[in-house]
């Protein structure tokens, strides 16, 4: 039936036409959620609703697991985290549960079951070791094909890993050499397969490694658009609906009243995770010292987050490059900030619009329209 | 076709006879076998969303999982949890102790072992961690108190004298300490280790008259141990009394041969080469000898035996050694044989050494001048 609605959609050119038919194709949409028998109920609840260290069932609730599912030991001390970061109910069949996140630099998730009237019964750590852990991972969305996605957003500096991996590396029983820092900064799903409580992480690796702090999946089930803390904002476009598997990436250029889908890359998950075995921020870029904001000859400058820079990028791994190093990338893309520092932003449905929040509380809105070229229904037309 | 209803009906029947496995069963026994890992594994398939499920037990076995694989607070974690689902037992108290224990937090190891009651005082180990806890507290009057309760308990357990001697020094009592040594360790139930154990303690605290008091009665009743012997050497050596250590080795190479090279150093420390040299040739290794009877020849001023084992050092391999090599030149050198003496001082690499020869070398020139000014 979302199918048809898409089709449908895909022929309609007038403005007014479109707007009311996707306010149509949302509601339901909606109603088509809420009908699936293996439904996320999209409530997030209290974090406070279970107690981190509390005994639940067979297992201690917020115990960080290291990659071989033994407890992470810091300077012999089990680690026990604080409180959880995030809380999610998800339903399958009659069977409800608990996804919870804790945002830790060695992060985890849990999964609980809850009885009839909601209280837990049994808790269980997740296994993360087929994704090398969660560095922070912060609060998740649910998507339209039943998961729950999460991003690990805290920024991490490739080229200068020390700090990151004198903590992280508690993850791997103090082996501070199987520590990758490319292996953080992705966007990660959970997917709960039964109603016995099988659940797997994956990362989605074909999307980037953008440290989104904030995601939104528009209801095509393609296009998601990311939003980082620095107020750079991404679209990816899948190949296929619901699945992140392959896909195209592109960094949101503004410039006055024109908005610029600048194309990062075209990739697939498979490719990204092969590569991400070997890969190191030498085999990406080479470097030079900036002087006075001049670099050698085939260098360019690049001003981040992580300093100033005279990059140059290694031809072999050059269309890599977009998926594991976005920032460096936009900053020789000349690519600034498509929103203000820290901003929010959401989908209005029902004027189909994204509305960006500032920190000063003022919104701007863009009317998305369906394009041809980039295959999508969602893409940003102008800025209202 | 008979014989496929026939293969038909038992394959059926035996799928109807699967019986669901009792997990909680499988884990204690497996725990209580030692299977550590295996009972792990195990007890992460108990369904604890059955009805009435037992929690007290299941809690109760992940806390003593928990505690055999060396985390301690998380085993707590869950044995407080067995007591708060209705475990009685106060066998986990003492479980609890000991993770209080390794945690460090001695107050609460105190706190926990009054709660376990007379359970505590069925093991006689937990008295004394219950004595050392309080004396971690710096409240050596209760730990005294409870190890006195322990000897009354258990007259036989020897680790509450040896607590009570150890207590005793660290509060600088070192005459009641030595009294108190005597008193308990003439026991013949005392092994080797007691005595190691009280030797050092008093080695520590420089009471060496009582450690060699001691260790000597330990030898005459465990002459075979070697550490004895080494150690109630090491005390005379402490003392610089070098005759004494030496004689002890001396003795002890009648049954270990290998001593025979602490002997004879010993010997020449006190300036007894005589005997030196005879504890020299019952050195069984070859390079040692030759090494030590170098050093022998120089305190003897034998600068002409020493030179004449210069095809032995060859054959040995031993002029590779920059000391060796010194000696062997200062030997040639005292008896005026400067082209050797030259020979081998100039294949010195050690600095120091180097330094040292460049002295004899100018000597030499001197010599050579004018013979009449060397002595």
């Amino acid at each position: 039936m979302r199918l048809k609605l898409i089709m449908t959609l895909k022929q309609l050119n007038d403005k007014k036409l479109y707007q009311k038919t996707l306010q149509q194709a949302m509601k339901k949409f909606q109603l088509l959620l809420l009908s699936i028998t293996m439904g996320w109920a999209s409530v997030t609840l209290a974090a406070n609703e279970v107690h981190s260290g509390e005994v639940i069932g067979r297992h201690i609730f917020g115990l960080a697991t290291d990659y071989q599912g033994d407890p992470v030991l810091i300077n012999d001390k089990p680690l026990i985290y604080q409180k959880p970061g995030f809380q999610q109910e998800i339903s399958f069949d009659k069977q409800h549960f608990f996804i919870t996140g804790f945002t830790h630099t060695i992060g985890g998730l849990y999964l609980t079951w809850l009885n009839k009237d909601k209280r837990p019964i049994d808790t269980k750590a997740l296994d993360l070791a087929t994704i090398d852990g969660l560095h922070a991972p912060t609060a998740g969305i649910l998507t339209p094909w039943n998961t729950l996605m999460l991003s690990e957003s805290q920024l991490l500096d490739a080229a200068n890993p020390k700090s990151f991996i004198d903590i992280y590396k508690f993850y791997y029983k103090g082996k501070a050499s199987l520590v990758n820092p490319y292996k953080s900064g992705w966007v990660s799903e959970v997917i709960v397969m039964d109603e016995k409580g099988l659940a797997k992480a994956i990362k989605d690796y074909a999307i980037g490694r953008l440290f989104a702090q904030q995601t939104i999946i528009m209801p095509d089930g393609k296009t998601v658009y990311l939003l980082d803390k620095q107020g750079n904002l991404y679209c990816f476009i899948a190949e296929n609906a619901n699945s992140m598997a392959k896909g195209k990436l592109y960094a949101l250029h503004r410039q006055q009243q024109n908005v610029k889908y600048v194309l990062l890359g075209k990739s697939s998950a498979l490719k990204n995770k092969f590569k991400l075995k070997k890969i190191k921020f030498k085999k990406i870029f080479k470097t030079r010292a900036v002087k006075n904001q001049q670099c050698p000859k085939k260098y360019h400058y690049a001003k981040t987050i992580y300093g100033e820079e005279c990059l140059k990028l290694q031809r072999k791994n050059k269309k890599y490059a977009a998926f594991f190093e976005p920032l460096r990338i936009l900053a020789i893309k000349h690519i600034t900030p498509f929103a203000q520092e820290n901003s929010k932003f959401n989908f209005d449905e029902k004027s189909a619009q994204l509305v960006f929040s500032e920190n000063d509380g003022k919104k701007s809105r863009f009317s998305l329209e369906n394009n041809q070229n980039l295959q999508s229904q969602f893409i940003i037309k102008e800025p209202i | 076709m008979k014989k496929l209803i026939l293969i038909f009906c038992l394959g059926f029947n035996s799928a109807m006879a699967v019986e669901k496995i009792d997990y909680l069963n499988l884990g204690t026994k497996l725990l209580k076998d030692g299977y550590i890992q295996r009972a792990k594994t195990v007890l992460e398939k108990v369904d604890v969303r059955t009805k009435d499920f037992d929690f007290a037990r299941y809690y109760t076995l992940k806390g003593i999982l928990l505690h055999k694989l060396s985390y301690p607070l998380l085993s707590n974690i869950f044995f407080d949890a067995s007591i708060q689902h209705g475990q009685k037992n106060p066998s986990i108290l003492l479980y609890m102790a000991k993770n209080y224990w390794l945690m460090e937090n001695y107050s609460k190891v105190v706190d926990t072992l009054d709660k376990a009651g007379e359970a505590a005082k069925r093991d006689p180990q937990m008295i004394v961690i219950k004595a050392e806890a309080q004396k971690r507290q710096k409240n050596m009057h209760a730990a005294w108190s409870t190890l006195d309760e322990g000897i009354t308990l258990y007259p036989d357990f020897s680790r509450f004298y040896s607590q009570k001697f150890y207590y005793l020094l660290e509060l600088g009592f070192y005459q009641q300490a030595g009294e108190y040594a005597d008193k308990f360790l003439q026991s013949k139930r005392y092994s080797v280790k007691d005595y190691l154990a009280v030797a050092y303690a008093l080695r520590e605290n420089r009471q060496y008259r009582a450690a060699e008091v001691l260790l000597e009665e330990a030898v005459l009743k465990h002459p075979g141990d070697k550490k004895l012997i080494e150690l109630l050497g090491q005390v005379y050596i402490d003392q610089e009394h070098y005759l004494m250590a030496a004689l002890v080795f001396d003795w002890a190479t009648l049954k270990h041969p290998e001593f025979a090279y602490k002997a004879a150093t010993l010997y020449l420390k006190a300036k007894q080469p005589i005997r030196s040299l005879q504890l020299n040739r019952r050195i069984l290794k070859q390079k040692d000898k030759f090494k030590q009877r170098l050093g022998i020849d120089i305190f003897l001023d034998d600068y002409e035996t020493l030179v004449a084992k210069t095809p032995a050092l060859k054959r040995y391999n031993l002029l590779q050694d920059d000391k060796i090599a010194y000696a062997l030149g200062y030997g040639y050198f005292r008896i005026g044989d400067y082209k050797n003496a030259k020979k081998y001082l100039k294949q010195i690499q050690n600095s120091q050494l180097f330094n040292k020869a460049s002295h004899i070398f100018q000597q030499i020139e001197k010599c050579q001048k004018t013979p009449l000014e060397c002595g």
